[in-house]
């Protein structure tokens, strides 16, 4: 069953100062785990990690303990980061087909690169405890524009309940091409690149003399600004992208303006992945799709993954999923049976990520100084009958109770008043 | 290429040996009959392997031959007879063939666009008249992913918008160019209903009934109704024939005559339905009309009920944690299937998707370790069935497959290690004893005509 780690509450803790509001440092010493840092460490087989207030404090064997810990044995459990998921509509979407309830859609075309979802992410959705007791800690949180190339401009969050969600607003922009970019642009690829050129070349003309700045493409002032930290190379540009000579025309333009740039879907980026590993351009990616389901993808393969990373490609997860975003970290399972390295499979849905979008010195591996984000499970991380037994988010113990939990426990243990009655 | 005349000849000897069924349903006019013949095997004897039978027992270090399609023997200590190919398994695992009970393949192919989009004749909201298996195509790229999966059967059926959506059809897994060359010989057929939001959205939106949840059991009353009357029509008529008197031969309707045959016990109920308290106003209407539902399917819900789902015998088809696209799926719990099964009801998995079908042994694996974290103990062994044995009742074949037992058909995977685990992958499939996918074996690795433009001949690895 589920509570089989024990907290000992070693003594008591957090004493209040009324007269501040200042809190004494909480800690938490988790003992005995087999700890997969992602670090310098690497994975340990049996060791410890101290959590001060919120951050990790160290990382190590046998870790001395003090009064004031509380000291969770974990009693030679795995523990890893927590899960990330680069691609989702958390905070967006409660029902997908009550579109009441989707904010991550717009059809609206004057506003496109500068659209930001960053601060109508809700964190009282039910996705959001589903997700956290499953073991997923941040996300990427992204927008989804119907009717322009340009789909906006993505937040990174993190789980907690705290109504405070975002810890990066803006941190990557969204662009269209292939299939999709051409059906928005006009019907034909050719259009969408000559439109895609102009923006670019807009954006430029704009950091060079913003005051005698005209623009010449489809973009708006607002537009122009908000493409500016992209054109600097200080936060990615996520191209959903699926065939071959797409990615070249993709290549080239990353080429020209030195963009920090990741592929996004690149179902057939695996036969020029060389060419995608030299020009350091990530792939995000979710390992479960594996079919050709369209002229673009037809050459899509079960073990693109293991390709891609055998060239140098870095990887990054997804699972076209909010309601079960969690469940990315299957996908990095299901690449490993594919012949991914279960270390870099790991990587792609926690340090590879928080690399790419901009948190990798608080998050995504497990050492001294970075957020306490991360999960105690009960077997293989990545392993589909494993599940999550503590998540820590920013180092809170989650409470481990979602509306699913309580649907569960009250059909389970039916009493002789209706369901109605337990809660 | 074969003849004309040995396809007729296979499908006579196919129809022969069929099991007996009510002579309405496998008459001798079965239009669109199956022509499937096994793939050319060899007999095989696969050794010191962990074997999941299906029928709720585990073997260890056990063995399994088969020769002339069928399964001869499984045991500890079987010798192996001359000519026979010997596979030694140390390591590794063997189940029956995986069986989908909801899949779409052909009917929704790969490549997904309009051109291929026949699954939903949404023309009016009972087109029991149609049948699924008009649509499928062979060269569904998905067909050959779903083998290297595991999956040997499957049943292919119409979608869900509309209240009655047409008759499904069962598939043995194997490449064909047609889809009567892929037809499980002697399969009942079975109908599509579906309950919900599905029916009610479309035909409302365009200011149609049905546009309610009332308007949906409307609807399906009065086709119940008219079936009713239909059967009766002829049932006159057959009995005026048999007892040698003169009748006038009434007219026939396709759309009744499926229905008339659901009436009678030939055709198996299949039916879309997600809410616990639509499941039970199914059950009640199928009591009012004289018929059975053999499985509902997407049954978000059924661990609300699954005390009565098991007193009146209805399988739930489940995904392990799906939920919240649509209301009616917001209610979704990951311990749904184990709580259905553990109920004693039958609990099935199922995918609804051509990447899920590729993996039904996680999704068994993530329901069987949720049910466990519930309190529950549910065995390998036992969550097998999910995806084997219980479907295969559910479809009615179970005569001729979902179990490995002596006599069975051949239909045998062979895991690279415990198929409850993310890793593992199917190394060999078999179908009818005939080697149809072989992971190590690029030439036992079908693809369509569709994906030869993929330049590789590893896309399944």
């Amino acid at each position: 069953m589920r509570n089989s780690i024990k907290i000992i509450f070693v003594a008591s803790v957090a004493v209040l100062t009324v007269f501040s509001g200042f809190v004494n440092a909480e800690m938490i010493l988790i003992k005995n785990a087999k700890i997969h840092t992602l670090g310098t460490l690497g994975t340990l087989a049996k060791a410890d990690i101290l959590i001060v207030d919120g951050k990790i404090s160290s990382v190590g064997i046998e870790l001395p303990k003090s009064a004031e810990m509380k000291v969770i044995e974990a009693a030679g459990k795995e523990i890893t980061p927590g899960i990330m998921n680069a691609a989702t509509a958390l905070g967006l979407v409660e029902v997908g087909a009550i579109k009441s309830t989707v904010d991550d859609e717009s059809t609206e075309k004057d506003y496109s690169a500068s659209f930001t979802i960053a601060e109508v992410i809700d964190a009282n959705s039910s996705l959001f405890a589903h997700n956290r007791i499953n073991g997923l800690t941040r996300a990427m949180v992204i927008p989804d524009s119907h009717n322009t190339l340009f789909a906006g401009r993505g937040s990174l969050i993190k789980l907690q309940s705290d109504m405070q969600p975002v810890v990066l607003a803006d941190n990557a922009v969204y662009l269209n091409y292939g299939e999709r970019g051409a059906s928005i642009a006009g019907g034909t690829r050719a259009l969408a690149l000559m439109q895609i050129k102009e923006m670019f070349n807009d954006v430029k003309e704009h950091a060079a003399n913003s005051k005698d700045f005209k623009a010449k493409s489809m973009l708006k002032d607002r537009d122009i600004e908000a493409l500016g930290p992209m054109f600097r190379g200080e936060i990615p540009l996520v191209v959903t992208v699926h065939k071959v000579n797409d990615m070249l025309n993709m290549l080239a333009i990353q080429k020209e303006y030195s963009l920090k740039m990741i592929f996004n879907g690149a179902e057939e980026a695996w036969k020029i992945a060389e060419k995608i590993a030299m020009a350091k351009v990530a792939v995000l990616m979710d390992p479960y799709s594996n079919l050709p389901g369209s002229f673009e993808t037809v050459a899509n393969r079960s073990n693109r993954a293991t390709l891609l990373n055998q060239a140098g490609v870095e990887l990054i997860f997804s699972n076209g999923s909010s309601h079960n975003a969690y469940a990315v970290r299957l996908g990095a399972g299901n690449a490993v049976g594919y012949g991914l390295s279960w270390h870099v499979a790991l990587a792609a849905v926690t340090s590879t990520p928080a690399k790419w979008f901009g948190i990798g010195d608080s998050y995504g591996t497990l050492e001294a100084g970075m957020d306490a984000d991360l999960v105690i499970w009960d077997g293989d991380p990545l392993e589909v009958t494993t599940s999550a037994e503590q998540v820590f988010i920013q180092g809170e113990r989650i409470d481990m109770v979602s509306r699913q939990t309580r649907l569960r426990d009250r059909y389970l243990n039916k009493t002789a008043l209706p369901p109605a009655y337990s809660k | 290429m074969r003849s004309q005349l040995s396809l007729i000849l296979i499908a006579l000897l196919l129809v022969a040996c069929s099991p007996p069924s009510d002579k309405t349903a496998q008459s001798k006019s079965e239009p669109f009959v199956s022509t499937y013949k096994p793939m050319a095997s060899k007999s095989t004897l696969i050794t010191n392997a962990t074997i999941l039978t299906g029928t709720g027992e585990k073997l260890d270090n056990a063995s399994i031959l088969f020769s002339n399609n069928k399964i001869v023997e499984i045991g500890f200590d079987i010798t192996a007879p001359d000519a026979v190919v010997v596979i030694d398994a140390k390591g590794r695992w063997i189940t029956p063939g995986l069986i989908d009970n909801h899949s779409h393949l052909g009917v929704y192919s790969s490549p997904g666009v309009s051109s291929t989009a026949d699954g939903n004749e949404m023309t009016r909201p009972d087109t029991a008249n149609v049948w699924a298996e008009h649509s499928v195509w062979p060269q569904d790229a998905g067909f050959n992913y779903a083998r290297a999966g595991g999956v040997t059967t499957m049943q292919i059926l119409p979608g869900s918008g509309n209240l009655i959506g047409g008759r499904g059809v069962v598939l043995k897994n194997v490449p064909a160019t047609s889809m009567m060359a892929m037809k499980f010989p002697g399969a009942p057929h079975s109908l599509k209903m579906a309950c919900g939001e599905n029916p009610k959205r479309f035909y409302g939106g365009k200011g149609l009934s049905p546009s309610t949840r009332m308007g949906n059991m409307a609807g399906y009353r009065k086709s119940w109704i008219e079936a009713t009357e239909y059967k009766e029509t002829w049932d006159e008529y057959n009995e005026a024939i048999s007892n040698g008197a003169k009748a006038k031969k009434p007219s026939r309707d396709l759309r009744l005559e499926t229905l008339a045959e659901v009436l009678r016990g030939n055709i198996r109920i299949h039916n879309h339905c997600y809410r616990a308290d639509e499941m039970l106003q199914m059950i009640a209407l199928s009591k009012e009309f004289g018929y059975k539902i053999a499985s509902f399917h997407h049954a978000i819900e059924s661990y609300k009920i699954a005390t009565e789902l098991a007193k009146e015998e209805v399988c739930s088809s489940m995904w392990s944690d799906w939920w919240g696209f649509k209301l009616e799926a917001y209610d979704g719990i990951k311990e749904n299937i184990a709580m259905v099964d553990q109920a004693g009801a039958c609990a099935i998995v199922h995918s609804d998707s051509g990447i899920g079908i590729q993996h039904l042994n996680q999704d068994a694996a993530k329901a069987m370790a949720s049910g466990n974290k519930a309190g529950f103990t549910i065995s390998e062994q036992q969550a097998i069935r999910w995806i084997t044995s219980n479907v295969a009742k559910s479809l009615g074949v179970f005569e001729q497959t979902g179990s490995l037992e002596t006599g069975k058909m051949a239909d045998i995977v062979l895991w690279n290690g415990n198929p409850f685990s993310i890793y593992t992958r199917a190394d060999q499939v078999y179908i009818d004893g005939a080697l149809t996918f072989d992971r190590a074996d690029p030439s036992r690795q079908a693809i369509s005509d569709y994906q030869l433009s993929a330049n590789s001949s590893e896309v399944l690895k």
